[in-house]
């Protein structure tokens, strides 16, 4: 027969009050799923607004005055929008001092009718020039898209070599962008020379006035001498008749991300205090099941048990619950994550939440499971020092 | 053996004393009956001299060895070893069977070995052949009270306790139960029991009474 141990002897207690152990169990899957939860949410989040500023590659656009924000919203979210300067005041603005870098971009928003595949920011860029879209290109296209060609964003839907339909244009898709987490990944991605003649089609279709040479922003780094914040005032002051406006990227993300500090802090200690706050119920629900179990744990001590062997048993007992209910929970979690994952990737608007590697997930879902297996055993301390003393008393009352 | 009780008293609470100063010897192999009316001490005495509850003054002594002086690892090695108990009313675990349930001393003890056969021997010799499996709310009151006096003899101990072991049996049960003890005292086995149940004494060798946590002569 095989031997009873406190292992065998807790197990078949579980098996035997089974609601009782789904209840423990619960708290403890509810736990692990908060923990697993929050960790990740946290870590996404993080890794959201870490690599923000990385992703844009650009310390500062330059925009045209009042469309700050357009801007913006095109860079983050993908919010399709379109607007211009002339590109004499381009070649001006080129010109400036303290840039280290600088490539123009033409912004066309593509219009949701029968003659494109979907509306969407379409953005014109100068491969020659550009390192912004460059990096993010998941193989080489060598000297850009060329000609009737179009580089996509990860969650646009068209694979490399199928044809999309823009303003009654067909383009050939030449490449993929990695996956960005901001709204590079609804855009398409042409050069120069087509956006201009997709613009044509566009302002054809809208009736809109588009300048000559029109240009939308000009990324641009400046070099590491300059004050990125004088850089902007000069240039707003020096070109206050054009009127033209800057985007820092350094500003816009720090604004994102101090609120993201805040966010994370409150995620951080919501998930202390459920920590702790499962502890405490589970240290009430063992203590109100140990005045239950009285008699049992009187006969053990009766039988010769050690105080010290009935801890065992409710320690082993807490731990084994609370390590169902905790890879339970967490189990539940990541079903909830990867298909949230599944639908996030296929939604616009959320630019915040960059899915992390695969060994991280599974180190944050590990120490989840582990953070909420210990507070069952955690929880179970105070009864397991009681019961001796306890168990001794209840021998001499009768009664199951 | 040699069982001494020295000016063992015990109160629970302060002031209140459930035992008074109580002294006995008893030796060979005995069958001790303990009497007296309800709430006279009985069960606390018993407690103490099986080694469950530490009495407030005085000492119990097995073949000379003090109980007092051991610590809670090494009196529960000593118990598992010496002492068989049979606690009042229904006592087997229910989420054993009843095999589990007899082996259940040997495996606290932590003794090496497969228990099964002589588990089964010894309910067997309770008449309850083919019970092994069965769970004890599938039992009936006097065969659990015969199932946890084999659980009590598991580990052969010197002395088996047992605190009114025929109290919620029919007289046809009582008087099993009673035999088996016989048989125990047969196996070399001492017994010491308190009971109400004054046909009990006819099988004893040795009556105490108690009243009012004191032991009349
Ligand atoms: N845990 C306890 N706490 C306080 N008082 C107790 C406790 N256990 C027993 N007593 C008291 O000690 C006295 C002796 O009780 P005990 O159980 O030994 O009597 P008994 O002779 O076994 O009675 P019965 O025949 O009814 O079983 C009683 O007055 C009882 O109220
Ligand atoms: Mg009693």
């Amino acid at each position: 027969m095989k031997p009873l141990t406190a292992f065998r002897l807790s197990i078949k207690n579980i098996i035997r009050r089974p609601g009782r152990s789904l209840c423990l169990a619960a708290v403890s899957a509810l736990l692990s799923f908060a923990l697993a939860g929050g960790s990740l949410l946290a870590e996404c989040l993080k890794n959201g607004t870490k690599s923000m500023s990385d992703r844009l590659g650009a310390d500062a656009l330059i925009v045209p005055g009042g469309y700050e924000s357009k801007a913006q919203g095109a860079l983050l979210r993908g919010e399709p929008s379109a607007f211009f300067f002339e590109g004499e005041l381009a070649d001006r603005l080129l010109d400036s001092y303290g840039i280290e870098q600088a490539s123009p971009q033409l912004f066309i928003a593509t219009l949701d009718s029968e003659h494109c595949a979907f509306p969407v920011q379409m953005i014109g860029y100068d491969p020659s020039t550009d390192f912004v879209v460059a990096p993010w290109l998941s193989q080489s296209v060598p000297g850009g898209p060329a000609k009737g060609e179009v580089i996509v964003g990860a969650d646009i839907d068209g694979r490399k070599g199928e044809t999309l339909e823009f303003f009654g244009s067909y383009y050939l898709v030449a490449g993929k962008l990695e996956k960005t987490g901001i709204g590079f990944d609804t855009t398409v991605f042409l050069n120069m020379d087509q956006a201009r003649e997709a613009l044509d089609d566009y302002a054809g279709l809208v009736g809109a006035y588009i300048p000559e040479d029109a240009i939308s922003t000009i990324a641009v780094n400046v070099s590491p001498a300059v004050d990125i914040n004088d850089f902007s005032r000069r240039i707003r002051y020096g070109f206050r008749e054009e009127d033209v406006g800057v985007v820092l990227t350094q500003a816009m993300l720090g604004n994102i991300a101090s609120k993201m500090d805040s966010l994370l802090a409150v995620i951080r200690v919501i998930t202390m205090f459920l920590w702790v706050a499962s502890i405490g119920v589970l240290a009430i629900l063992f203590s109100a099941i140990l005045g239950e179990r009285k008699r049992e744990f009187g006969i053990y001590r009766a039988l010769g048990a050690s105080r010290k062997k009935l801890s065992a048993l409710v320690l082993v007992e807490a731990s084994f619950v609370s390590l169902i209910g905790s890879i339970a929970g967490t189990a539940l979690l990541s079903l909830f994550y990867f298909s949230l994952n599944a639908l996030i990737g296929l939604s616009i608007d959320m630019p915040y939440l960059a899915p992390t590697s695969a060994g991280t997930i599974a180190w944050l879902l590990g120490s989840a499971i582990i953070a909420s297996f210990l507070a069952g055993p955690a929880a179970s301390l105070f009864t397991a020092a009681r019961i001796g003393k306890m168990a001794t008393d209840a021998i001499m009352r009768e009664g199951e | 053996m040699l069982l001494e009780v020295k000016n063992v008293s015990k109160s629970y609470k302060a002031g209140i004393s459930a035992l008074e100063s109580t002294s006995f010897n008893v030796m060979g192999t005995f069958n001790a009956c303990l009497t007296g009316p309800s709430g006279s001490g009985k069960s606390t005495l018993l407690n103490i001299i099986s080694g469950l509850l530490p009495p407030s003054s005085g000492e119990v002594f097995f073949d000379g060895a003090s109980l007092a002086t051991l610590d809670d690892a090494a009196l529960s090695r000593f118990r598992c070893e010496n002492i068989g108990c049979v606690p009042q009313g229904r006592s087997m675990l229910a989420s054993l069977t009843v095999l589990e349930n007899v082996c259940l001393p040997f495996y606290l003890a932590k003794k090496k070995g497969d228990p099964k056969d002589r588990a089964t021997e010894l309910l067997a010799l309770m008449g309850l052949d083919g019970f092994s499996n069965r769970r004890p709310k599938e039992l009936s009151g006097g065969e659990l009270r015969r199932a946890a006096i084999a659980r009590g003899l598991m580990n052969q101990p010197k002395l088996l306790v047992a605190d009114e072991p025929t109290s919620d049996l029919d007289p046809a049960n009582a008087e099993a139960v009673m035999a088996l003890f016989a048989k125990a005292i047969d196996a070399g086995v001492s017994v010491l029991l308190a009971t109400h149940d004054m046909n009990c004494l006819k099988h004893c060798s040795i009556h105490l009474t108690m009243e009012k946590g004191r032991l009349l002569a």
